[in-house]
């Protein structure tokens, strides 16, 4: 045990974050290990100097842009949502795409036209495509008058093209999401795990199944 | 059964406006997304991505466990963006990068600005790799336990030491690097 250098054992024994036992063998050793000794100096020093770092503060010009999310993000503007309301379009954290995912960070969201929301991807967006290749294929029916079933030849070829476009856009670029875990309401449920402390509230796991009456005149938390 | 105790308190409690929301958790998001990303530019976006989601989360705001989750979803945006810039590394960029890029980069005053700031440390910092970097940060900085950082990372608890370990002992010989690279240049200048 003397012999072996403390390794990974000294940043834990610096952050105090081994167990009893580990913590007096680990003392025993520095006691007699002069290397240890010294690489615990520099872990400490290292450690305090990241410690004493300037604490950087956001710009008043930034933090009203972060005020302003509630305008640009919010459903139709207007004043932020009180906690017991639901969320914008009725659905939860990580319900729809994040905002950004297809964009480098910075792209700034929901930014409209005067501040109006961007529109959501809905399921109605995704249909949107095969409303629009079936108007076409109606205009452009009238150069098949002649071929039997011709328009349900270009309806079906129609349809077959929106559903194999459809597999494309559902498929996307999987890795080019963002990471967004976990949701709060699972986050919540982990902490309470991590911290030893039982919630107090009893969070819905799947805030869109949240009961929509839970407003402030029925505080849930 | 009086309203009285912890129950009316409980009644009592206001869910907080955004602007709150706001000026309480903006300027530690933001020093976390400032000592991970390394520059005030992409700190701002950090930041911003993560109050988006905070903003879509107001739901279910409980007191207590918001920290935390911050704390996580800064550090898996962080990591998420570090990876994507090495894939933009790797792929190359395309030829209308200029284009797209354009307007991102920093103004010569912020660089000076950023360059300044507690610059030796912050370039060690800067140096490690995103998956030490994160821990380093976490735990030196904001003084996460290995636990949370365990759980904030999404990995065992001996892994956060490991990577902890090895964060630091790079740290140090960059900034060791640079230590003997002054004394040079300034041996070089007496003499």
């Amino acid at each position: 045990m003397n012999r072996e250098h403390l390794g990974e054992r000294l940043s834990a024994l610096i952050d105090g974050e081994l167990g009893p036992a580990e913590h007096e063998s680990a003392l025993i050793h520095l006691a007699k290990c002069e290397s240890c000794r010294f690489e615990a100096d520099m872990m400490r020093r290292l450690k305090r100097r990241l410690h004493g770092l300037g604490e950087p503060e956001p710009d008043l010009d930034f933090m009203g842009r972060l005020v302003g999310l509630s305008r640009a993000d919010g459903p139709g503007g207007g004043a932020p949502r009180g906690p017991s309301e639901p969320p914008p379009g009725g659905a939860g954290f990580g319900a729809r795409p994040p905002l950004g995912s297809s964009r480098p960070l910075g792209g700034f969201p929901g930014e409209g036209p005067a501040g109006s929301p961007v529109p959501m991807m809905t399921e109605e967006t995704v249909v949107a495509p095969e409303r629009s290749a079936r108007r076409r294929g109606d205009r452009f029916s009238h150069l098949l008058p002649t071929l039997p079933g011709g328009r349900y030849a270009v309806a079906g070829f129609a349809v077959a093209t929106v559903l194999l476009g459809g597999a494309f856009v559902a498929g996307g670029e999987p890795g080019d999401a963002p990471v967004v875990e976990p949701r709060l309401s699972d986050f919540a449920v982990e902490h309470a795990v991590t911290s030893r402390v039982i919630p107090v509230v009893d969070t819905p796991a799947d805030p869109a199944a949240a009961p929509s009456g839970s407003g402030p005149d029925l505080p849930t938390r | 059964m009086s309203e009285s105790g912890p129950a009316a308190e409980f009644e009592a409690w206001e869910p907080p406006s955004w602007d709150e929301v706001v000026r309480t958790h903006s300027p530690r998001v933001y020093r976390l997304a400032y000592r991970l990303t390394g520059n005030k530019h992409d700190a701002e976006d950090l930041t911003q991505e993560v109050f988006i989601r905070v903003f879509r989360s107001l739901a279910n705001y409980t007191p207590g466990t918001f920290e935390g989750w911050l704390h996580r979803i800064t550090t898996n945006l962080f990591l998420d963006m570090a990876r994507r810039k090495a894939r933009i590394r790797f792929e190359g960029l395309a030829e209308n990068a200029d284009e797209r890029l354009e307007g991102r980069e920093p103004s010569p005053a912020q660089r000076y600005d950023d360059r300044h700031f507690d610059a030796d440390v912050q370039s060690a910092l800067d140096a490690l790799p995103a998956e030490f970097r994160a821990p380093v940060v976490l735990c030196d900085i904001e003084g996460l336990s290995y636990e949370e950082i365990a759980a904030t990372l999404g990995v065992k608890l001996g892994t956060v030491r490991s990577r902890i370990h090895r964060g630091r002992a790079q740290l140090r010989r960059a900034l060791e690097h640079r230590r003997s690279l002054a004394a040079a240049e300034n041996n070089g200048e007496a003499e």
